[in-house]
């Protein structure tokens, strides 16, 4: 017998015949390809199959395509403010605030021409007050569309990697009650990282210091659009660790007064001003030179929350 | 059009099939030939049209070429080979070694002078070896030149026209009859198809892809590789290029049985050979059955009875050897990484058959295995390398004993979107899978339909789906060749 004749004959106690055999994988492929969509549609996780007003989502590894596919429908029904920034402010958050529901767009590693591609997928149907942007070199340094964002689709929200994650990440807060990394309003909390040493040397940044023209054209650009839009705009500077900041203050000045020229007029927060000094000196408030450690956030948002207050009621 | 795609997956495949089964019940075999050829040219002009007018020529060039050669009387039929073989060998120059060629004697070139950028023909590589082989089967008399309506069907067969496995038309054209044949035994040979497609798509979709994050940014943005993680990115390399073509492979060989045809097997678990000539017997099969008989052969029977090689065939045939290897690197394409991988490979199997006829002491098994591994392994930097000088620095950094477990690069690829907990499950499975276990050749080749499988087959093609539709997928590497 030949092996396409044996294919085709069951010989064993299990053996099914070759047309039984594809009657049952289709089936079987087509079930799984259902459940998989069922479970899709019925979580939702990235609010755009089913109504997102009023729900709490949250993102998981795939940050970007998440966020991505979450400014499509979620972002723009459930916040009225933005939080602009790189990834030294993913885990900042803006709430309660008194009238603003923020929702916090930055992205780890993220960039200019990234965060113009985020927040433009939310504006044609939000309706957003007041946006608090980051000024930080690294946001227009380069402009680069990592991990596949320049190629996010709506149908990943029916079967992908980046929903298997968030899907992952929702039952296990579910079954487990420990909270997620990651908030419903953009943020997620950074690794436990120990503090930086007295004995850590930080030098001077090099790498562009916020020079690529395109990078700096898209955050113009998504600024425009903003305040075109009526958005107040709020500029806030991160507080840099102050063994860090020193080396780089002149730079980093130069480039404040530089990028300011070229983007829309607004208040300016400077955390890097000397009355908050004590906070950028204390080690235990950092992970590193920029992003800061949980309790540092904690302290830190909690003056961001007023003084953005402050500066929005002044607008 | 990509294998691992919607549009290939869901909609090119199954109408191909399945228009192909119905038409042969209605209207015959031929009716069912002429659909695939159809099919075939409808998915080779999906990566641009102008590769059709290449493609036709090459087809219509060669079989009127073969069907002078079956003619003609000797030695009229010999120089007609020669043009023949000459005439493929300048098409596939003219598209892939022009510029090449021209880097190598500048100082011929006039001052200022700019080689011309032609379009380079998708295939091209495999289709001229594919009809180089059918022009030396005419001539020996072991085919017959064939219809025009046979030779093109031939040639731009969907499942291989891109990129392999290498076909035999001697192997292939008996077997025409057979398309969309579903009846009674043959209907197997859908589920088999099936089965191995799947399996393919999970390997190049689900592992090959994640290997690659790990070994583009390897290549692209490791710096200071210590040896631990030279040889990290590297073995990621050699995983990421197998499962992305033995994946193709499955895919390209499980497409063609859905349609009634058997194409030959081009991997074989090559990463469980004990010496670099058992892993040539296992890794691109068809390629290395061409480079023996098309390339070794001829090169050792010409060189056998001239000095210096008169007095020691062993001499000769490692020489041929390094010689064949060395221009099967530069098929692969137009760049001295490829040479140097040829030479290398030429090399390794010049001292493996130089130890096993001098019989040499037998090696223990589990160190010959890693001897081989790491010797492919290194060749392989070459093979990814963008620059002979990338690939020898990586090379370096493997024997470079300061800081040798060093492992900042392999901590910041977790920083930089590499992710463990995403890509590790497939990473495992491929590591295993690669070592251990049967491999998708051998379960496709002991197919028997269960339930069992059928449920595995159903499994491998959903998660495979979910990969696909992350937008993880690469291009297949063999594509540029």
């Amino acid at each position: 017998m030949s092996t396409s004749a044996s294919a085709a004959a069951p010989e064993t106690a299990r053996g099914i015949s070759a047309i039984q055999w594809l009657i049952v994988f289709f089936g079987l492929a087509a079930l799984l390809v259902g459940i998989n969509m069922l479970i899709a549609w019925r979580m939702d996780v990235f609010g755009i199959l089913r109504d997102a007003h009023g729900r709490a989502l949250i993102t998981s590894d795939h940050e970007r395509k998440q966020k991505y596919l979450l400014n499509q429908g979620y972002v723009p029904e459930n916040f009225n403010a933005l939080l602009i920034g790189a990834s030294a402010s993913v885990n900042w958050y803006m709430s309660p605030m008194a009238g603003y529901r923020f929702y916090n767009e930055s992205l780890e590693g993220g960039d200019g021409t990234e965060e113009r591609k985020l927040v433009e997928q939310a504006l044609p149907t939000g309706h957003f007050q007041a946006a608090v942007v980051v000024l930080y070199p690294r946001l227009t340094a380069l402009h680069l569309l990592q991990d596949g964002f320049d190629k996010v689709k709506r149908s990943e929200a029916l079967g992908s990697l980046s929903l298997l994650g968030v899907e992952y990440d929702v039952l296990h807060e579910r079954l487990t009650h420990v909270k997620a990394a990651a908030s419903p309003d953009g943020s997620h909390a950074v690794p436990v990282h120990a503090p930086p040493r007295p004995t850590d040397k930080f030098p001077v940044w090099e790498d562009g210091f916020g020079s690529d023209a395109q990078a700096r054209e898209d955050y113009r650009d998504l600024l425009q659009e903003l305040a075109a839009k009526g958005v107040k705009i709020v500029y806030v500077t991160y507080p840099m660790y102050e063994p860090g900041y020193e080396p780089n203050k002149e730079k980093y000045d130069q480039y404040l007064a530089e990028i300011r020229q070229i983007l829309p007029p607004g208040p300016v927060i400077d955390f890097n001003a000397p009355e908050y000094f004590s906070f950028r000196n204390d080690a235990s408030n950092y992970i590193d030179d920029v992003h800061l450690s949980a309790s540092g956030t904690e302290k830190f948002s909690q003056v961001l929350r007023e003084q953005v207050a402050t500066a929005l009621a002044a607008e | 059009m990509l294998f691992a795609s919607f549009p290939y997956i869901l909609a090119f495949l199954p109408c191909a099939v399945i228009v192909c089964i119905l038409l042969r019940q209605l209207a015959g075999p031929r009716a069912a030939q002429i659909w695939v050829l159809a099919a075939s040219i409808f998915f080779y002009t999906r990566a641009g049209y102008f590769n059709l007018v290449y493609l036709a020529l090459s087809i219509l060039g060669n079989w009127l070429l073969a069907r002078a050669i079956n003619r003609a009387e000797e030695p009229a039929k010999k120089r007609m080979l020669v043009t023949a073989l000459v005439l493929n060998t300048a098409y596939l120059c003219v598209f892939k070694y022009l510029g090449f060629l021209a880097s190598l004697v500048p100082f011929l070139l006039p001052h200022g002078f700019a080689m011309p950028e032609i379009p380079f023909p998708l295939g091209i590589s495999f289709f001229t070896v594919t009809q180089i082989m059918y022009l030396v089967d005419c001539y020996e008399g072991s085919l017959s030149h064939g219809s025009l309506l046979d030779h093109a069907t031939f040639v731009s067969f969907f499942p291989y026209v891109i990129s392999g496995p290498l076909g035999r038309a001697k192997r292939m054209r008996h077997q025409f009859g057979n398309f969309g044949s579903v009846d009674g035994a043959r209907a197997g040979n859908l589920a088999r198809g099936l089965f191995q497609f799947s399996m393919g798509l999970f390997k190049k979709a689900v592992i090959a892809d994640s290997f690659a994050r790990i070994s583009t940014f390897g290549y692209n943005s490791a710096k200071n590789l210590s040896c631990a993680e030279a040889w990290f990115f590297g073995i990621a390399y050699v995983f990421q290029i197998y499962f992305d073509f033995s994946g193709y492979s499955d895919m390209a060989i499980g497409s063609a049985r859905m349609l009634g045809i058997d194409i030959p097997a081009n991997f074989d678990a090559p990463y469980k050979a004990k010496s670099i000539i058992e892993f040539w017997q296992r890794w691109h099969i068809s390629l290395t059955s061409f480079i023996t008989t098309y390339l070794f052969t001829p090169i050792l029977l010409t060189i056998k009875s001239r000095r210096p090689f008169k007095r020691d065939l062993l001499f000769a045939s490692a020489f041929a050897t390094f010689l064949a290897m060395g221009i099967a690197g530069l098929w692969h394409g137009a760049a001295w990484t490829f040479v140097v991988w040829g030479f290398l490979h030429g090399l390794y199997l010049g001292i493996n058959q130089y130890w096993r006829r001098k019989k040499m002491p037998k090696i223990p098994g589990l160190l010959s295995w890693a001897i081989t591994f790491a010797a492919m392994t290194i060749a392989e930097v070459f093979f990814g390398a963008s620059s002979v000088k990338q690939g020898a620095m990586q090379v370096a950094s493997m024997f470079n004993p300061h800081h040798a477990l060093m492992h900042d690069n392999i901590s910041r690829m977790g920083v930089e979107g590499v992710s463990f907990k995403i890509f590790g499950v497939p990473l495992l499975i491929g590591a295993i899978a690669a070592f251990v276990g049967p491999s998708s050749e051998q379960l496709a080749r002991e197919f028997r339909p269960t339930i069992w499988n059928c449920a595995y087959g159903a499994a491998l093609l959903l998660v495979g789906f979910l990969f696909v539709n992350s937008n993880i997928p690469s291009p297949f590497i063999y594509f540029r060749f």
